[in-house]
């Protein structure tokens, strides 16, 4: 399997870490990053860099305002955790998250990578669908999903060209519908 | 004999589609015939799209198009496709393919080709 594009299809909730100011009328203003280790370390990881994302992810954690600050940070350690192979504390990081919100669907896409990566594909395949269920048009689930079927059920791509003309159909005869003549 | 001779000019010119990066799985190419008046010089096999490959789609894309006198395609047209996700990849191969110029003394027939081509995925023993 080719893990070099598992930062691609691993999901970090950065824009969540963000400070707004909402007006009585629902019109957001964007400040700026509220807890800026969390935020630092979503870019970390998804530039790739899991051993600067953990730790500023971690440091995140501790600073965490309020439960969706300390979900998203359980939900991108599982994604850096991933991202360096530790795949037990990946594990937790997700489970902290799926145990308090079942339709978390971005945690059930990173621990669908995790139980491939373990090959428990029964638990993988079932994130997966889980996760479809929740968000059944995310780019992000389909690229696990063929990952996952490229490990389960690998394919090889056949193309053939014909250039041969059809040969016209012969015309059909209108028969009643009940066989009689 | 007309025939197998067209096949097998077509055999020896296939040019298979490059395949991903970082993909190494196979890509088979088979060519099954033509009815073509021109030679093929050049037949370009399209790319299996990335997408309908992840989600294990498979299809079929008819393109039908001219070809002048210098060998060319021309007026490249999808006559019937089960998938627009095959569209492109199979118009850009028939844009990139070359058939035998013609001599001077032959004439040009306004006759379209047409090719199919049937995109498929088959299951690989582990």
């Amino acid at each position: 399997m080719r893990w070099q594009i598992l930062a691609g299809v691993l999901i970090l909730a950065a824009a969540g870490a963000y400070a707004d100011a909402t007006s009585e009328t629902g019109a957001k203003t964007v400040i700026g990053p509220r807890n800026i280790n969390l935020y630092d370390g979503a870019n970390s990881l998804m530039a790739g860099n899991g051993e600067e994302g953990v730790r500023l992810t971690l440091l995140g954690l501790h600073a965490a305002h309020g439960q969706r600050e300390v979900k998203i940070a359980h939900s991108n350690l599982c994604a850096g955790f991933l991202m360096l192979d530790q795949l037990k504390t990946a594990l937790e990081h997700c489970n902290w998250v799926l145990d308090r919100d079942d339709r978390h669907w971005r945690s059930y896409n990173n621990r669908a990578l995790v139980y491939l990566r373990l090959q428990r594909f029964e638990e993988s395949e079932q994130d997966i669908r889980r996760g479809q269920e929740l968000n059944p048009r995310s780019e992000k689930l389909k690229e696990v999903k063929g990952m996952f079927l490229d490990e389960t059920k690998p394919v090889t791509e056949q193309i053939l060209i014909d250039e041969r003309r059809r040969k016209s159909a012969p015309p059909v005869q209108n028969k009643p519908v009940d066989g009689t003549e | 004999m007309l025939r197998t001779g067209v096949l097998a000019g077509l055999l020896a010119v296939i040019v298979a589609a490059t395949v991903a990066p970082g993909n190494d799985d196979l890509l088979l190419v088979q060519v099954v015939g033509t009815d073509s008046r021109r030679l093929p010089a050049l037949t370009v096999a399209p790319e299996y799209p990335r997408k309908a490959r992840r989600d294990r789609i498979e299809g079929e894309v008819q393109v039908c198009f001219d070809v002048d006198r210098e060998g060319r395609t021309r007026r490249i047209a999808v006559r019937h496709s089960t998938n627009r996700a095959f569209e492109k990849p199979s118009i850009r191969a028939v844009r990139a393919s070359r058939f035998r110029p013609l001599k001077k003394d032959e004439a040009l027939q306004s006759i379209k080709s047409c090719r199919t081509f049937r995109f498929s995925l088959e299951p690989v023993e582990k």
